[in-house]
């Protein structure tokens, strides 16, 4: 029993001088995983109009817009639950998922993309301070193990 | 003394989406009841308007943040048994694999929930720390961390990528050992005994009785599994026990799910090593014919059923869902019965409820 | 009382500054704020660093320590709108924080924190009765928080402060039994007198088990985790204070933390030795009473550390064990310590009394 209540206070002051592996995030970022999906975009390209990742969409995320006299999707990324269906059904791969992931606004009709900003591609962070899981995994001792 | 009405939740510290109203009298509880309804989102009623496609990222949400991926599972296999269906053998394995990172996650999420109950922080800590592990494991494996979409009918979407056997068996060993601290810091900490065992029993007969599942019906010592009883996907074919509690107290039920995490790593290490290549989805017709269709699995917090009726058409015409945490909150009233106010919050942690599971 | 002649006789300056020095720096009012501050900064980052987190990280100076989180929090608690629930008692409720932080930093005034070189002590008010003054301002503390709970007019406040009382007076008895076997040990009530009694060995040597007793009460007493059930989150949501907002809540905050300080004094001074310690060449040339002074700050920042480190591993015991364990384990040893003081007393009495 006094082992019980001395043990964990050792265990306590061991971690107390281990590394934490937490992600300073404002000041650096963890890069997504290759497979990550984030916000979707579009290859305005590419696409032939054919509604199906509007039929699809389980949100009604997607909608049917006009734009430079063809007919492409226009995205709210507020609906959107990144469920990676449309990319799927696309029958001209016009359509795919980037890692952006912060992509947050002030009000509920900056979250809608109309096709120009849909097609742009995903802000970059890749000059910024960033971690890969890789790096991360080395300092929380998987990868001595 | 008179008695006392107090309602804890739908936002107090540690009833998240949930309110109950507690009889007390002086410090002691006389009745519990819970009032669910609070996170209802009509699941079974959107899944009717959406087609079988669609309806995936839906049912998923049942149990969102904890263990979407054993919630898929069941859907996905009863559309399977109502069309017959039988898919590639490396899916299987698949579904599996992810299945169970994802109990492993959820189990890791339980004990750091219940840790807190008894006024732990640093087990809320290390458990979420390790369990991001896994859900970088998932990240890898499907794209995200905690809604997944990964299974779908058929099949699953994405293959394994390079590299993620290694890095998989990497974690678990990393995981198994990291157990032994958990062991040492919570489940042979004296004043963690002290606060957890002997409370809330569950005898098995009532355990029975009232319809409880999963790892709370195993930590009363009913050897009930649906991965073993009535295996779905591959469970046949691998070798794992079914581990289960004595007394059924509060302490138990924390103990079980610890040791389901073992058996989990030891289910994934089978599964990452046999498994066989081949296409990994198959393509299916999105019309179920009309039928009618049960089916039941294991997630992390219980026994998930699926009713599934189907009318020709591209949508479902009825799916009834029967989640674990449901059926588990029976026993909620049960169990807070003259028992100290202290002792409720652990109570209603360890039965390991999620409201969204409850209200649907 | 002898310190308040002296107040009113006329002092000369030395003696002034020497006063206002003690009542506005050292022991008195800017020690147990800076204590809180610095503490408050520690718990926070020394329990995340247990818990694998990082803790506060932005404010302050330094590349990223957070150094003035608690110093921020503060400006934000203060700019905060105070909000009185409905049906509260408004006198009460008004009062009970001031009087909360008031009785916290009162018992700080009685510690005797380094002795001086021409006689006497470092300390706002000497009496010879300074224990007694203590445990008596200890005794007061349950009353405000019964009324602050009652005047919130609310279930939760109304728990956690019934809890409190009951956790607070009934760990008052084997705190005092087992005081009083030092006391028995030192022959004096003067905390001062019971320091110099340690000279040539602690008390924490002679007394383990009342060293024990007397951790696990002030513990008790200060509602700190595994004894926090007074607080206890899960269960009553923030306890006796749930109510308060803005500055009474920090108050109450402070107040806690100038308890901690007036506990962890008080076991320096009872069981560590107090200032005694070999002298350190550098402060010594300035001031003996910076020597003491250095060696009392070390010993309760250990003793700081090992009460904060309870957080953070173990959980909150029950209230009914609390109090089960108070009365049939607490006050057996305490007794059993008195026992052994007294049956073993022709061993120690050459050690403390000098022969
Ligand atoms: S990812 Fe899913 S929710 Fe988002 S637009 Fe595509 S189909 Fe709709
Ligand atoms: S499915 Fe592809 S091609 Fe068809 S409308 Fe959508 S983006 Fe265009």
């Amino acid at each position: 029993m006094v082992l019980d209540i001395i043990r964990p206070f050792f265990l306590g002051f061991y971690h107390a001088f281990k590394r934490t592996f937490t992600v300073k995030h404002p000041f650096v970022r963890l890069t997504p995983t290759e497979r990550y999906r984030g916000r979707v975009v579009l290859n305005i390209d590419r696409c032939i109009s054919c509604r199906s990742c509007v039929n699809i969409c389980p949100n009604k995320a997607l909608e049917m817009v006009k734009f430079e006299k063809k007919l492409v999707p226009q995205y709210d990324a507020g609906r959107c639950c990144l469920c990676n269906l449309c990319v799927e059904v696309c029958p001209a791969i016009a359509l795919s998922m980037s890692y952006e992931v912060e992509f947050s606004e002030y009000t509920r009709k900056g979250l809608i993309h109309t096709p120009d900003r849909f097609s742009q591609p995903p802000k970059s962070f890749l000059f910024e301070k960033t971690v890969t899981v890789k790096i991360l995994d080395k300092k929380r001792g998987v990868a001595h193990r | 003394m008179s008695i006392m009405k107090l309602s804890i939740g739908p936002q107090h510290p540690i009833s998240a989406h949930f309110r109950f109203l507690l009889d007390v009298d002086g410090d002691v509880v006389l009745k519990l009841e819970p009032d669910v309804g609070y996170t209802h989102r009509g699941i079974e009623k959107l899944a009717e308007k959406r087609t079988y496609l669609q309806n995936l990222p839906v049912i998923e949400r049942v149990n969102s943040y904890c263990d979407s991926a054993g919630t898929m599972l069941g859907y996905l296999e009863v559309i399977e048994e109502l069309m017959g269906l039988e898919v590639p053998e490396r899916a299987k394995y698949l579904r599996v694999i992810a299945a169970e990172l994802n109990r492993i996650a959820s189990h890791l999420y339980a004990a750091s929930l219940f840790s807190v109950a008894t006024g732990l922080e640093t087990m809320l800590m290390w458990p979420i720390n390790d369990r991001e592990l896994i859900l970088d494991l998932l990240e890898r494996l499907t794209g995200q961390r905690i809604t997944y979409t990964y299974q779908t009918i058929g099949g699953v979407r994405f293959d394994m990528p390079d590299g993620f056997k290694e890095e998989a068996l990497k974690r678990l060993d990393y995981l198994e050992k990291r157990t032994e601290d958990y062991y040492k810091m919570l489940l042979w900490n004296h004043t963690f005994h002290m606060r957890t065992k002997k409370v809330g029993i569950l005898r098995p007969s009532d355990a029975i009785k009232l319809g409880v599942v999963g790892p709370n019906l195993r930590a009363s010592g009913v050897k009930v599994d649906v991965r073993k009883d009535e295996p779905y996907e591959v469970y046949d074919r691998f070798d794992f026990s079914i581990p289960t509690g004595k007394n059924g107290d509060s302490y138990d039920r924390l103990e079980v799910r610890f040791k389901e995490v073992g058996q989990s790593i030891n289910i994934l290490r089978q599964a990452l090593k046999d498994i066989p290549k081949g296409p990994i989805k198959k393509w299916v017709p999105p019309i179920v014919p009309k039928g009618e269709a049960y089916t039941r699995v294991e997630a992390a917090r219980g026994e998930f059923g699926y009713h599934l009726i189907g009318d020709g058409s591209m949508k479902p015409y009825r799916l009834k869902i029967s989640p674990p945490s449901f059926r588990n909150l029976i026993a909620l009233p049960h169990l807070c019965q003259n028992i100290p106010l202290a002792d409720v919050p652990i109570i209603y942690i360890s039965l390991d409820l999620i409201p969204m599971d409850v209200d649907r | 009382m002898i310190g308040l002649e002296f107040l009113i006789l006329g002092l000369d300056f030395p003696q002034f500054i020497e006063l206002v020095l003690k009542v506005l720096i050292f022991p008195g009012l800017a020690f147990p704020l800076l204590f809180a501050i610095i503490v408050i900064w520690f718990e926070r980052k020394f329990l995340a660093r247990i818990m694998l987190r990082i803790g506060p990280l932005h404010i302050g100076p330094f590349n990223r320590t957070g150094l003035l989180q608690p110093i921020a929090d503060f400006i934000k608690l203060i700019q905060k709108e105070i909000i009185v629930p409905d049906n509260a008692h408004k006198l009460i409720y008004n009062l009970a924080p001031i009087m909360a932080a008031l009785v916290a930093s009162l018992s700080v005034a009685f510690i005797p924190y380094a002795p001086k070189p021409g006689g006497g002590y470092w300390m706002i008010f000497y009496t010879p009765f300074s224990l007694l003054v203590i445990l008596a301002i200890f005794t007061a503390r349950p009353f405000i928080i019964i009324a602050a709970g009652w005047a919130s007019n609310s279930k939760y406040c109304t728990i956690g402060a019934l809890r409190a009382a009951l956790q607070l007076l009934s760990y008052e008895v084997p705190l005092a039994l087992s005081l009083a076997s030092i006391v028995i040990m030192s022959g004096t009530f003067d905390l001062a007198k019971i320091v110099e009694a340690q000279s040539s060995i602690w008390f924490i040597i002679l007394q383990p088990i009342g060293f024990i007793v007397v951790l696990i009460g002030m513990m008790t007493e200060i509602a700190r985790r595994p004894f926090d059930i007074p607080f206890a989150e899960q269960e009553v949501v923030f306890g006796w204070p749930t109510e308060y907002t803005g500055t009474q809540f920090a108050l109450i905050m402070v107040s806690e933390y100038f308890d901690l300080c007036a506990v962890t004094s008080l076991i320096t001074v009872f069981f560590l030795g107090g200032w005694s310690g070999p002298a350190i060449p550098l402060l010594n040339d300035i001031s003996p009473i910076l020597s003491g002074i250095f060696w009392f700050l070390l010993k309760m920042a250990i003793l700081t550390v090992i009460i904060i480190m309870g957080r953070g591993i173990f959980p909150r015991v029950r209230i009914d064990q609390l109090l089960d364990a108070g009365w049939t384990i607490g006050i057996p040893l305490a007794i059993l310590q008195i026992s052994i003081t007294l049956l073993t007393a022709q061993w120690w009495l050459p050690l403390v009394r000098g022969g």
